[in-house]
């Protein structure tokens, strides 16, 4: 083996080596197929309805077509919606109801329509996701962890990009319907995030805990502008206070469940204090469809380089556009 | 190219959620593992990994010898990597200030590092590599695949994997030996 093989192989196992990965629960593979199965569902179906959509498009020509050429006598009777369910795969206990629609032309005598649902139309309940501005992760309920400290974990590393994560759930208040998550990255060196959490039943039967991120806060990058929740137009106004590495606080607004590697709506970094905590403000502009859910995170990067974010403030937000 | 022969279990369902678990259990860190000689995020990295998984697991049908499934999530593994690193790349060139992206090590001064830091210092420079030279690199130095393996993995030929090896180390040394 030559030196350069060495060096190389010395250098990757000394990465290799500092990567404490574990593999999650199963639940969490499975959760994500049932997504992905879902997505993939949901996909098809609308591909269906296009192609439906179509389809009477040029038979509603052809036949307009034909009117024209009996003199005046035109297939007038309006289409009749159909809803259909859509294919439910994955688990049924987190299966967010969905119906797709498809467009049935009806004949072209002057009889009623005589098409009639095929499927069966009821759905089980399922969860039902948080209202929008309530919370910033994930953004599915299938999605939803069974364990809140195993979801904040996943949301520092996920979203905000933290490496060697330790999370510790803080000490169960009175109101043990929420929860409240320390996550440090680098190996619990930095000063701690604190993550809040609030869940719903995850079953149809209300058994079980779905939990999901609705806000996270370091003492070190304090928010007074926007407010949680509220509803906001570009640019966004940001008023706070904060002390971090060379002053320096990076802004992004992220589509609610989105991964910290998913291209923003916006972003920008504000100036707050280096030495010492000092008031900041500024403006983030986005570009994003009315109403969208979305998340604010303002955060000090980690200047070692190991995790992306060591520590952050995140507040739900929806975006007026 | 994924082998084609095939042997059905007898309740596929029960049986496919079996092999995925095991898969799951066996080969998760490592492959969070591989990621991370590429990506420097190791959220990402398994984020790459569990996407893996549910690709396996979604074409699960295409895949029906399965001994190729390692292969199959290094391959998936190793072109979501590259793919996030183009957006990442794509990004960056988008928005240079956004500072998050940061790769450690460009342009250190390697004759007065130690032993840690030239180490980083030649991780950087297999980062900076070609695609199919860094990634054949990976897997000959993390995994020690023979060649076979490497080329079915990648979907190359034995020649293309050694061609790819040569000239990665090659450029390897060469980096490492201009540097002042």
């Amino acid at each position: 083996m030559t030196t350069i093989e060495q060096e190389l192989r010395d250098a990757i196992s000394e990465r290799t080596d500092h990567v404490h990965a574990e593999a999650p629960p199963e639940a969490v593979l499975t959760a994500r197929v049932g997504a992905a199965r879902r997505r993939r569902t949901q996909r098809r179906a609308a591909a269906l309805s296009a192609a439906a959509a179509l389809v009477v498009a040029v038979a509603a020509v052809a036949l307009v077509e034909r009117g024209d050429d009996r003199d005046g006598v035109v297939a007038t009777q309006p289409s009749t919606e159909v809803p259909t369910t859509a294919e439910a795969e994955g688990d049924p206990g987190t299966e967010v109801p969905e119906t797709a629609t498809t467009t049935t032309e009806p004949p072209t005598t002057t009889t009623a329509p005589t098409t009639e649902p095929t499927t069966d139309t009821t759905v089980p309940p399922g969860p039902v996701a948080p209202a929008a501005g309530t919370y910033v992760w994930p953004a599915s309920p299938s999605d939803f962890g069974t364990d809140p400290v195993e979801t904040a974990r996943r949301f520092a590393t996920t979203v905000l990009g933290m490496v060697d994560v330790v999370a510790t759930e803080r000490a169960a208040g009175p109101d043990v319907d929420h929860a409240l998550v320390d996550v440090s990255p680098n190996g619990g060196t930095a000063h701690p995030t604190v993550v809040r959490l609030d869940h719903i039943s995850a079953g149809p039967d209300g058994s079980g805990r779905a939990w999901y991120v609705t806000s996270a806060e370091t003492d070190q990058i304090e928010v007074t502008t926007p407010d949680t929740g509220t509803t906001v137009r570009s640019p966004i106004t940001l008023a706070g206070t904060s002390l971090a590495f060379e002053a320096q606080v990076n802004v992004v607004v992220l589509p609610v469940g989105a991964s910290g590697t998913t291209t923003p709506y916006g972003q920008t970094f504000v100036m707050g204090g280096g030495t010492e905590r000092a008031p900041f403000s500024g403006t983030v502009a986005y570009s994003a469809p009315a109403g969208t859910p979305a998340m604010l995170i303002l955060s000090e990067g980690d200047a070692s380089g190991r995790s992306r974010i060591l520590r952050a403030t995140v507040i739900p937000i929806v975006l007026a556009g | 190219m994924l082998s084609t022969v095939t042997s059905e279990p007898d309740d596929p369902a029960r049986a496919g959620d079996a092999d995925l678990a095991d898969l799951f259990r066996t080969h998760y860190v490592e492959l969070v593992r591989l990621a991370s000689i590429l990506v420097d995020d190791v959220g990402t990295c398994e984020e790459l990994v569990q996407d893996a998984f549910v690709a396996l697991e979604l074409g699960r049908r295409r895949l029906r010898d399965a001994d190729a499934a390692p292969a199959y999530l290094r391959s998936v593994v190793l072109n979501r990597a590259r793919s996030h690193l183009r957006r990442r790349d794509r990004s960056r060139r988008a928005n240079p200030l956004r500072p998050v992206w940061v790769q450690p090590a460009d342009g250190v001064d390697v004759d007065d590092l130690d032993g840690r830091d030239r180490r980083r210092a030649v991780l950087a420079a297999l980062r900076r590599l070609p695609d199919r030279q860094r990634e054949v690199l990976a897997l000959r130095y993390y995994l020690d695949l023979p060649e076979a393996e490497i080329a079915r993995t990648l979907g190359i030929s034995a020649g293309a994997v050694k061609t790819h090896a040569h000239r990665g180390l090659a450029a390897l040394a060469q980096e490492l030996e201009d540097q002042p």
